[in-house]
């Protein structure tokens, strides 16, 4: 396990590549071992006031946040983000393998929110895939 | 009246609420699925980068038994047949859960439709 995953203290101001946010710590275990020895920085967590907190001094190139958690859904915890922060150069996805309905869609797109499946993140190669076109097309 | 329309409110509510379990079971079922895939995988490069250390400890060792070799080989191959066999049932496992929400699908839109109306 990288120490990324230990509910990091972000006390610096900082752009880092990603951030992820699920209460299911098998999922970060996964994803904390793909990007193992990878350039991709990362702060994983499982609580989402400490995503919160870490939020506020990182402005990270890409968000990702499970749809369901307890106390708050990912829908409820990205317009507070969203809110709070400059998060217009971050690409927000909401991580769900069912497609949210009424208002948490209607929410979703005012915030220019993608949906991405679960799988996408706990594979190595569609990980990669995906940080990699995200941070090429920031460059660029 | 009230009493009818609290009913009505309730029973739209029961639907609402029953639909979220339905999609939250099928994400969480999802998600395990997924994490099961990313492990395996993750397994699969464990056993690489195994094989890789004891080829190398074994090609820097003389005189090694063959009757050991064998064995060590022996039991990689075992390790990758299982792996083998998880990759093929998660893989099924996941065929399974997609045939079921496309059943599911077909089944309870009508429900709900009737159901709120």
């Amino acid at each position: 396990m990288t120490n990324h995953t230990c509910e990091a203290v972000c006390s610096d101001f900082h752009s880092i590549d990603l951030i992820l946010l699920d209460d299911d710590k098998l999922t970060l275990e996964i994803v904390s071992w793909i990007l193992k020895g990878s350039a991709i920085s990362n702060h994983l967590f499982t609580d989402p006031g400490l995503a919160m907190d870490c939020l506020k001094n990182n402005t990270p190139r890409i968000l990702v946040v499970d749809y369901y958690m307890p106390g708050i859904n990912g829908v409820e915890f990205l317009e507070k983000c969203v809110a709070d922060q400059n998060l217009t150069n971050t690409d927000k996805f909401l991580c769900t393998s069912t497609v949210p309905r009424g208002d948490s869609l209607s929410v979703m797109q005012q915030l220019g929110v993608q949906l991405i499946e679960k799988q996408v993140i706990c594979d190595r190669s569609t990980l990669f895939k995906l940080v990699d076109q995200k941070l090429v097309s920031k460059q660029t | 009246m009230n009493a009818g329309s609290e009913d009505a409110g309730t029973q739209v509510h029961d639907v609402a609420s029953k639909a979220n379990d339905r999609m939250r079971s099928s994400h969480d079922i999802k998600a395990s699925l997924a994490i099961a895939n990313g492990f395996s995988q993750a397994l699969e490069l464990a056993l690489d980068d195994l094989q890789d250390s004891y080829l190398s400890i074994v090609n820097s060792v003389d005189n090694v038994p063959a009757s050991k070799l064998q064995l060590l080989k022996q039991h990689d191959n075992d390790c990758r047949f299982c792996l083998g066999r998880l990759s093929s049932s998660l893989q099924q496992l996941k065929t399974r859960i997609d045939q079921c929400d496309a059943l599911k699908d077909s089944s309870h839109a009508p429900d709900e439709q009737d159901d709120a109306a």
